[in-house]
């Protein structure tokens, strides 16, 4: 598997730009060598130069120290809502699986109806009424994206449970939970990998265009979202502000894209094209 | 046919009634209750008449099953209330903006297809060449891009730096004065932009879907019958596989629909554009609820429209699909 794993190029690429990306952003506090709030307003709007490598911003702070640290809360952000969403849709899939009949019923009929509102519609309502804060928009873009995988799930598990080793699980008496989580997750694991990996770059678009509205995360705290909100209001003066916060969620959900596709080649040989 | 047909007909229905609970439960959870948001001094009365007004237009004083049933009684005659800042009955102010929303979706996704299916077919039959890989990055950059970033890079070059397009808007300021010609050429320019921008996502998923749909279709018997017969390459792929490479893209496009109506909320704001995204997101700003959930109803409404005409166009073409029962 680790062999498969390096032969294929999309994958190493995406897990190695993915590392320097969680690296950069671990490590904020040592590569940045200003504070990300602090404020120089001698130094408002100065395009990149030796001393800021991406420029200033309109109160004179650095744009790469906000960056590096707007990065820890893309990131943060990405991964608790994609634990949600996850957890949320394996659950779901599976019971409708497994159970089938009315459970199947009333659950796919559930998805049915959340996937046809606009995704970003149901956040917007949401974010609107609670507080925009970063809890709230993770827990908000975790709870509305699971359907997808939902149905995944269901799918696979609809053809598992036919499995022998299902039905000797059903056999030997071994109760539901027990044959969902020990015996049917395990198989699952796969599609669910690929699926995660995928969400968290959708997860991090999403927060970045909600910071971009200004429902995301709230200033003074920099986000690559809010930094490119800011960078909105100077597009004639100061094209660093708009452009590198924009790299920096491209070049993410890239790598999380990448990553995504190539682990899907490597654990589904089936689905070689 | 007409089995299949019952049978769709009737889970949309149950989805039509979920979509209504749901988008009536959402409002229920708003603090401060659904009136909190009349308040609107401009208002023509005053902030305690339009609450008084409004609790007993949504019959706030009954149960809430009660106020469902009332609810969905006048959402059966598109009676969606009157918004709170300028008392203009909901559904006039959606007239006014669907249009616009969907003349947007429709030229993109016209450009979508026209350059998407070209795009997969070209990945497709030169497999792993330079187009191939061409294509894949692509589809990589395109699911990558954070779109409102590109809208305002595209802004920032063509509207500041060069000053070739208008930044925002449908028309311009004195677009009155204007002959009908130099109208619509006004309008036209208007809307590269944000056609452009709507159908850059949509390009990316469809061309990969293109290409790996053909992948699929051309690995199977009847094509290699079609090829062993000595039909020229290009009829093969154009007349024989591309058919069935395309069927599964009616149940795409079903799918898409949310999406397009979503990206507007974000983009459609950016560029004020006058559509339903900007409507709703503005509604949702002011907190004016029967604009929310007019917005929020007629979305969903127009995506389980559109998946059920995809279902049943799909089942019109495709008789594996309307004999198989159920889809898996």
């Amino acid at each position: 598997m680790t062999r498969r794993f390096l032969k294929n190029r999309l994958a190493v690429a995406g897990a190695v730009l993915l590392a320097v990306v969680a690296l950069a952003s671990v490590a904020a506090p040592l590569l940045s060598r200003r504070n990300p709030d602090e404020q120089r307003l001698t130094e408002r709007l100065r395009p990149p130069s030796s001393a800021h490598w991406l420029g200033t911003d309109d109160l004179g702070r650095d744009v790469g120290s906000r960056l590096l640290h707007g990065g820890r809360v893309s990131l943060r952000v990405g991964l608790l809502a994609v634990l949600i969403s996850v957890g949320l849709g394996t659950l779901i899939g599976l019971a409708a699986g497994y159970f089938g009949g009315a459970v199947d019923g009333v659950l796919m009929r559930a998805v049915d109806i959340v996937l046809c509102f606009p995704t970003i519609f149901l956040i917007l309502m949401v974010i609107a009424f609670l507080e925009p804060s970063l809890t709230n928009v993770m827990a908000v873009i975790g709870f509305t994206s699971w359907p997808g995988l939902a149905r995944l799930v269901r799918a696979e598990t609809l053809s598992l449970r036919e499995r022998d080793f299902v039905w000797a699980a059903r056999g030997l008496g071994l109760s539901a939970p027990r044959i969902l989580f020990v015996h049917l997750l395990p198989h699952l694991a796969a599609p669910i990998l690929v699926s995660a990996t995928l969400g968290v770059g959708g997860a991090i678009l999403t927060e970045s265009a909600l910071s971009f509205l200004g429902l995301g995360v709230q200033p003074p705290a920099a986000s690559w979202g809010n930094v490119l909100a800011n960078g909105k209001d100077y597009l004639h003066v100061a094209w660093w502000l708009s452009l590198f916060p924009g790299v920096a969620i491209l070049v993410t959900v890239l790598s999380l894209n990448m990553l995504g596709e190539g682990l899907r080649d490597v654990l589904d040989p089936r689905e070689r094209t | 046919m007409t089995a299949y047909l019952l049978r769709r007909g009737a889970l949309t229905l149950v989805v039509l009634l979920g979509i209504t609970l749901m988008t009536f439960l959402v409002m229920r959870l708003a603090p401060g209750g659904l009136t909190a948001g009349a308040t609107d001094l401009s208002a023509r009365v005053s902030a305690h008449e339009q609450r008084k007004k409004f609790a007993a237009a949504y019959d706030l004083d009954k149960p809430w099953h009660v106020q469902y049933g009332r609810w969905l009684k006048r959402l059966a005659r598109l009676d969606f209330g009157r918004s709170f800042k300028d008392d203009r009955p909901v559904l006039d102010k959606i007239k006014e903006r669907l249009p616009n929303t969907l003349l947007l979706n429709v030229l993109s996704l016209g450009l979508v297809f026209l350059l998407a299916v070209p795009l997969g077919v070209l990945a497709a039959i030169k497999q792993n060449s330079v187009w191939d890989r061409a294509v894949s990055v692509l589809v990589f950059v395109g699911f990558s891009t954070p779109t409102f970033w590109l809208a305002l890079m595209l802004m920032m070059l063509f509207g500041v730096r060069l000053g070739w397009l208008p930044l925002s808007g449908l028309h311009s300021l004195n677009a009155d004065e204007m002959s009908g010609a130099a109208r619509f050429a006004d309008a036209a320019r208007h809307l590269i932009l944000p056609v452009f921008i709507s159908a850059f996502t949509g390009l990316a998923g469809l061309s990969r879907f293109v290409r790996n749909g053909l992948l699929d279709v051309v690995r199977q018997d009847y094509i290699r019958a079609a090829r062993a017969k000595g039909l020229p390459e290009s009829r093969v792929i154009l007349r024989h596989a591309l058919r069935n490479a395309l069927l599964p893209v009616v149940t795409i496009l079903g799918l898409s629909l949310p999406d397009l109506i979503g990206g507007g909320f974000v983009f459609e704001t950016l560029f004020a554009f006058p559509g339903m995204g900007r409507l709703g997101f503005d509604a949702i700003m002011a907190r004016d609820f029967p604009v929310v959930m007019g917005v929020g109803t007629i979305a969903a409404l127009l995506t389980l429209a559109g998946n059920f005409l995809a279902d049943v166009a799909y089942a019109l073409v495709d008789p594996r699909v309307r004999l198989a029962g159920k889809r898996p």
